[in-house]
């Protein structure tokens, strides 16, 4: 039984995975910082653990992706990340190719 | 903010950064306190539940360094497999056949039980375990700091992920022409006999030289100039290992290509150089050869009829040296002309 419940888990975990980048691409055309991506992933049904977050948000920097800047005005130095001119890029064709995915899963699960 | 909970923060974010590059560590630091903060104002928790939800420090950093969470990825672990199958089938060979070799010798060994303590057990398990170590160990630190290694160029047929990502049909190595096969067979005689000679040189050195001194004691009198056998015997069990790894590779490749041809050429010129090495810079003959024998035999050779007069180790040398050039070209010449005849058609 328990062993059902981690396979399932992982594969849950696996098809979530499959979605980050494209989530967290699609908010990024305004700068934004970390927490309010969260909130703002959060408020939309997209649940996304802070730890993977914010390593995953370096990452996309160091591939150019993303840009980030901070910005000490406020009460406290903020980071905020919005996507460069190839991020831009990238977020359409990822967008493009989610849409046609989205479409064929979707003719395949009616089937069966 | 209380003092227990910057401290507590502090300690958080220390376990984060101490396992994360030094060069990022500042950065993060200052991620992490923006992060902390914002959750516990945001939504009002307290610093425990928001510790709670950022989960293991330890996790947490292992997923801000990346992909390092293996010893051996994919893109090595075709060629480490390859290297841990030649180095394995080697050591074993060579362990078996050592044993074999001891036990014929000195049947007497068989009787002690030191001699499967130490020799069949022991011997070869550290060495083959030592052996499997170091290659991880290598091949590890390739990983870690991302050493390309070039081996693929000489295992053409395997297909190592790197390959699949570009592999076309057009890529499937032809089946070899006939003539361009290398038997296993000859290959595994190859192997032995190598193993054997070596094995002869360095477990019995003076079974080589022993003479019957008449009343029926052996004395040993070697051609072989014993007292500097710490130096010779060095290069000697070079010259022997690199003609083994390329037996093994002909072995492996079952045909002539390009691995096979460049191995024989580098294996061919290491055995000459080594060769010119033993025969002409170090001590290899023993310069009282010729005394000894007499000593031993208790007589004078002064004939003229007699082989041993003309005894004299440089001519000797130079002989062996034309020989195994002779023949070392010769084998390398038949394997660069197959190659060249039957493979680079592809």
């Amino acid at each position: 039984m328990s062993e059902k419940k981690e396979i399932m888990e992982n594969l849950l975990l696996e098809l979530r995975r499959g979605t980050l980048v494209l989530s967290v691409l699609s908010q990024l055309h305004v700068p934004k910082y970390g927490y309010a991506l969260v909130q703002s992933l959060e408020e939309k049904g997209v649940a996304i653990e802070t730890n993977t977050l914010y390593p995953l948000l370096r990452r996309l920097e160091k591939q150019g992706l993303l840009v980030s800047e901070w910005e000490t005005g406020g009460s406290k130095p903020r980071k905020y990340y919005r996507r460069t001119e190839a991020g831009d890029e990238v977020y359409e064709k990822l967008k493009e190719q989610w849409k046609s995915i989205a479409v064929n899963m979707e003719k395949l699960l009616e089937e069966s | 903010m209380s003092v227990e909970n910057n401290e507590m923060i502090e300690r958080y974010i220390y376990e984060v950064i101490r396992r994360v590059p030094k060069k990022q560590r500042e950065e993060i630091r200052l991620e992490l306190e923006e992060l902390i903060s914002d959750m516990m104002e945001q939504e009002g928790a307290e610093l425990e539940a928001v510790l709670t939800k950022l989960g293991d420090p330890r996790e947490f950093a292992q997923k801000y360094s990346g992909r390092h969470n293996y010893l051996i990825g994919p893109e090595y672990y075709g060629d480490y497999c390859w290297m841990m199958k030649v180095f394995l089938i080697s050591a074993l060979a060579f362990h078996l056949v050592s044993i074999i070799f001891q036990a014929v010798f000195s049947p007497g060994l068989l009787l002690t039980l030191s001699f499967y303590v130490e020799t069949v057990v022991t011997n070869t398990l550290v060495s083959l375990f030592g052996g499997f170590g170091l290659l991880t160990l290598i091949f590890a630190v390739f990983e870690r700091y991302h050493v390309r290694v070039q081996i693929k160029i000489t295992r053409e047929e395997d297909w190592s992920a790197e390959k699949l990502r570009s592999w076309t049909p057009a890529k499937l190595p032809p089946v070899p022409d006939e003539k361009a096969r290398i038997s296993r067979g000859d290959c595994i005689v190859g192997i032995v006999f190598t193993l054997l000679f070596g094995l002869l040189l360095v477990f019995a050195p003076e079974w080589t030289a022993g003479i019957n001194a008449g009343d029926g004691s052996w004395k040993v009198v070697s051609p072989f100039n014993y007292g500097a056998w710490n130096v010779v015997l060095p290069v000697l069990v070079i010259d022997i290992a690199i003609e083994l790894v390329n037996e093994i590779m002909k072995l492996l490749a079952g045909r002539y290509c390009r691995k096979v041809m460049i191995s024989g050429i580098l294996s061919g010129v290491a055995e000459i150089f080594l060769s010119v090495l033993l025969l002409k810079v170090l001590p290899f003959w023993n310069p009282n050869f010729v005394r000894e024998l007499e000593e031993a035999l208790e007589l004078k050779i002064t004939s003229h009829g007699d082989l041993l007069f003309y005894w004299n180790d440089g001519v000797i040398s130079n002989i062996l040296l034309i020989g195994i050039t002779v023949f070392t070209l010769a084998e390398v010449g038949v394997t660069v002309y197959k190659t060249c005849r039957y493979n680079f058609k592809e």
